[in-house]
């Protein structure tokens, strides 16, 4: 359901004889604009804004109210969703001179940061935003681009509890499912931990499908077998069709990017004192993919990469 | 079609009429199960183990006890050999005394997971005498098995695949008709090298999670709900969690076999598998420290070990 949202709704509140909390969302890419469009199909009202005009003019089209502006939105919406690709954007969003601590007239209680960005940024932007009344989770997402447009992401929520439960129903709307898990920054440290377990299954998808190969099994016949089988996994399921047409598109994450997380992976296991030689063994095969020239292609393609390294 | 006629007390081969009675030789954890499946479905079963305990929970079933596998032979049309060893296998196959003496039985199906040469003899050596082995390996743990969740990768002449399908259909999720001969056990190796792999990272997303502060209780079911997860993670990451390795589904010391199977596999087929290695060697270590008889799950407990600071 679509709804036109006035700038009357500012003062007018929701029509609805139910109290809906308006939902603003910052930052309207693959994640954010996913986000977006799944909360206007539940009946809330959304506001958002993004620094691309092209993001933003999707929204709008779905039913979305664009502003110009992280403290308009906050202006707007009783719960605010962060979905920001970088750590300078995320700082812009918070500290910036139109960003969440420059309204005057703010409605906004709740702070959703779902980016994946490091912790210790995370903590000082809680501490600042607390002190301006508005309590900040954190609430990584697991799940690509894809899974998020599909309804099938999880929410790793963490931070104070009564928060969590507040916010819960918004984010039930966007994916399958909400997990509180602590205090905050463990949904950061589990995301990790998920990201610890696609980064080896993307690699382990990669192997097993070249091994399948190289003993005379075409990859398009073993894959639908092993999907089956004991030795599936979510990677093999999504990006095992990925490597068998050796295309590896479409990209749901890149390399390059990618890269980046398990940097911040090894760190913290490094920090936390926990070996994880079969993680390092498949970031090996990550950095290779990169070093071939795969930069910007799905890490689907570090299958080209132990291809090439097997005997054809 | 799969023919679902229950004529007599039995289920029917596809356009005979008659009934089909199909034998089990191996009575243990995966055997028992696919014959637990088959009577269930309807299917008269002879059984042989070597194991009377094995043979008599069989019967407690109802199934019907043979004195041996030429015994089997001659009352099934229809056998499935699930073997612990080549020498199990060698034992069945026999010499004029096994099923190579088969009066009945025209289809042969062997499900265990056992070095290609080895079957491909016993395939040879049942031709001669008018019986089609299939190689036909299960994916799926025994818990798997016992659920009806298990898989198999079937392999070999085309008709008999096609003819066993129906039979096998019942005691799992799937029959896939992999092609030649041996392909079904190439693909189990694979299926394995993904186990091997799964397993691991499960211990170590487990450890890693335990290290930052988060409970694996409450990490498991997250990371079972994200894009992390793997059939692994939802079987043996509860073992983990627990940190109670029995009843093992997969002793460490047994599966250490597939794993240098896997490895010379790889090895053979000119593939080489860094992140299968890793964890290769910390199955290893499992079993250097003492996890032998345990679950394979075990590997948590090297992983969990805290590296020196």
């Amino acid at each position: 359901m679509k709804r036109e949202m006035t700038s009357s709704d500012r003062s007018g509140g929701p029509p609805d004889s139910e109290p809906c909390p308006v939902v603003g969302v910052v930052g309207l890419g693959t994640m954010g604009g996913a986000m977006a469009r799944h909360l206007l199909d539940a009946g809330y009202r959304v506001v958002g804004c993004d620094v691309d005009p092209t993001a933003a003019l999707r929204c709008a089209e779905a039913g979305a109210l664009i502003v110009d502006s992280a403290t308009e939105v906050a202006n707007v919406a009783d719960v605010t969703i962060l979905s920001l690709p970088s750590t300078d954007a995320f700082e812009n969003v918070v500290y910036g001179e139109r960003g969440l601590l420059s309204g005057t007239d703010r409605r906004c209680k709740i702070v959703v940061e779902t980016s994946t960005l490091p912790l210790d940024l995370k903590r000082s932007a809680r501490e600042v935003l607390a002190g301006a009344g508005m309590e900040m989770l954190d609430c990584p997402i697991s799940g690509t681009g894809e899974q998020m447009v599909m309804g099938d992401a999880v929410f790793y929520a963490s931070g104070l509890g009564t928060a969590i439960r507040a916010v819960g129903p918004v984010l039930s709307a966007c994916g399958r499912e909400v997990f509180d898990l602590g205090g905050f920054g463990n949904g950061t440290k589990l995301k990790l931990v998920a990201n610890l377990l696609v980064t080896i299954h993307n690699a382990s998808a990669a192997e097993a499908l070249v091994l399948a190969q190289s003993g005379g099994i075409d990859p398009s016949v073993a894959l639908p077998a092993l999907v089956a089988g004991a030795g599936s996994s979510r990677m093999l399921e999504r990006r095992g069709p990925l490597m068998v047409t050796e295309k590896y598109e479409p990209v749901s994450m890149e390399v390059r990017l990618f890269l980046k997380d398990i940097a911040i992976i090894s760190a913290f296991a490094a920090e936390s004192g926990c070996s994880v030689e079969v993680f390092d063994a498949a970031a090996r095969l990550h950095q290779l993919a990169f070093d071939a020239g795969w930069g910007e292609v799905d890490p689907a393609s570090v299958h080209a990469v132990v291809r090439r390294r097997a005997r054809s | 079609m799969t023919d679902t006629t229950e004529a007599a007390g039995g289920r029917t081969d596809a356009g005979n009429g008659s009934a089909t009675v199909v034998g089990v030789i191996g009575l243990g954890t995966m055997g028992g199960g696919m014959a637990r499946h088959l009577l269930a479905a309807g299917y008269e079963v002879v059984g042989h183990d070597v194991d009377p305990g094995a043979a008599e929970r069989f019967e407690q079933h109802g199934g019907s006890a043979a004195s041996s596998a030429a015994d089997v032979g001659a009352r099934a049309d229809i056998v499935i050999l699930s073997l612990p060893s080549v020498r199990a296998l060698q034992d069945v196959v026999g010499d004029g005394q096994g099923l190579a003496g088969a009066r009945r039985a025209t289809v042969a199906v062997e499900a265990s997971t056992l070095p290609i040469s080895d079957k491909e003899a016993a395939r040879d050596a049942l031709g001669r005498h008018g019986v089609v082995l299939l190689d036909c390996p299960i994916s799926g743990t025994g818990a798997q098995m016992a659920a009806g969740d298990a898989v198999f990768y079937a392999s070999g002449d085309p008709a008999a695949v096609a003819r066993v399908s129906p039979v096998l259909a019942v005691c799992g999720r799937g029959v896939f008709d992999l092609g030649a001969f041996g392909n079904g056990t190439r693909l189990k190796l694979v299926a394995n090298h993904l186990v091997t792999v799964h397993n691991a990272s499960a211990a170590e997303a487990l450890a890693l999670a335990g290290a930052g502060g988060i409970e694996p209780g409450v990490a498991l079911p997250a990371l079972v709900a994200g894009a992390g997860t793997s059939r692994m993670l939802e079987l043996r990451g509860p073992m983990m969690v627990a940190r109670h390795y029995e009843p093992a589904s997969m002793k460490v010391e047994l599966y250490m076999k597939d794993v240098g199977i896997i490895t010379a596999f790889a090895a053979a087929a000119g593939c080489s598998v860094p992140v299968f290695d890793a964890a290769a060697r910390l199955h290893q270590a499992a079993l250097d420290a003492g996890w032998a008889e345990a679950d394979t799950a075990s590997v948590y407990e090297v992983v969990s070990r805290p590296s020196p600071q």
